[in-house]
């Protein structure tokens, strides 16, 4: 992928959650539930391996870590993800420099190899197989 | 190798490219040695109408960005549950693009 497709890519999806985080923060504090994106959860009603996410940002922005967690640990990675790659690229774009698409290129090589891969499916797999055993009442 | 070979091979694999890659693609075949036409041969390409079905079903996940090899991508969407929804929509218009896109660096791969 090109620097200009990956920046354009990832500030316009940043940007965009950052949107609905602050919509779903506002819903969420009116102790009113946010609109669902989950289409695996509105077709199946099963939870997906990143459902909760949001909760467990609005959870770690209150500063309750334990609920976080419980929500999904995934939203810690989600958090920093949305709060700091936008700024990451802009700040690309006004230097001039290229850091965030040497920082991606190397993830991407890095996730190329099997048994990283493996080991980050594997981790997410274990969180989902929680979180079903939770749905269904048997932990 | 001839010009022959070039254009047949044009013909059964233009829904692999982008169409404005096509002319580069056949003076790259001209340029290229005949020893190398079995191996060009037997490249696999993906499905570009296939890749927008998966995204369709499985983008959710990230699974289509999994099958085209952008791992980073793929675990970046399957960790945002499809970007909240909008990566997974945006995707449907950008998957089959960057499928031929992939398609071209694994043929300019072999090429050199």
């Amino acid at each position: 992928m090109t620097r200009k497709n990956l920046y354009f890519l990832a500030l316009f999806l940043g940007l965009a959650g950052q949107l609905w985080i602050a919509y779903s923060y506002i819903k969420l504090e009116k102790q009113e539930e946010a609109f669902n994106t989950c289409i695996f959860n509105r077709l199946t009603g099963l939870p997906c391996p990143s459902c909760g996410t949001i909760h467990s940002i609005v959870s770690i922005v209150h500063g309750n870590f334990r609920q976080a967690l419980a929500d999904n640990p995934l939203g810690f990675i989600g958090i920093l993800i949305v709060l700091i790659i936008p700024y990451w690229i802009l700040a690309d774009l006004a230097f001039g420099k290229e850091s965030f698409y040497k920082f991606f290129l190397l993830t991407d090589r890095l996730l190329k190899r099997q048994w990283v891969l493996a080991s980050v499916l594997s981790v997410i797999s274990l969180l989902w197989i929680v979180k079903l055993l939770i749905f269904f009442h048997c932990l | 190798m001839d010009a022959q070979k070039a254009d047949m091979f044009i013909m059964t694999h233009a829904k692999f490219f982008e169409p404005h890659l096509i002319p580069a693609i056949r003076e790259k075949l001209l340029q290229t040695d005949e020893s190398k036409w079995m191996s060009i041969q037997s490249l696999t390409y993906r499905e570009p109408v296939l890749m927008l079905i998966i995204s369709i079903l499985g983008g959710h996940f990230g699974i289509d960005r999994f099958i085209i090899g952008d791992m980073g991508l793929g675990v970046a969407k399957l960790l945002t549950c499809g970007g909240l929804g909008i990566w997974t929509i945006v995707d449907w218009f950008l998957i089959m693009e960057r499928t031929k896109e992939v398609n071209f660096e694994k043929l300019r791969m072999l090429l050199g």
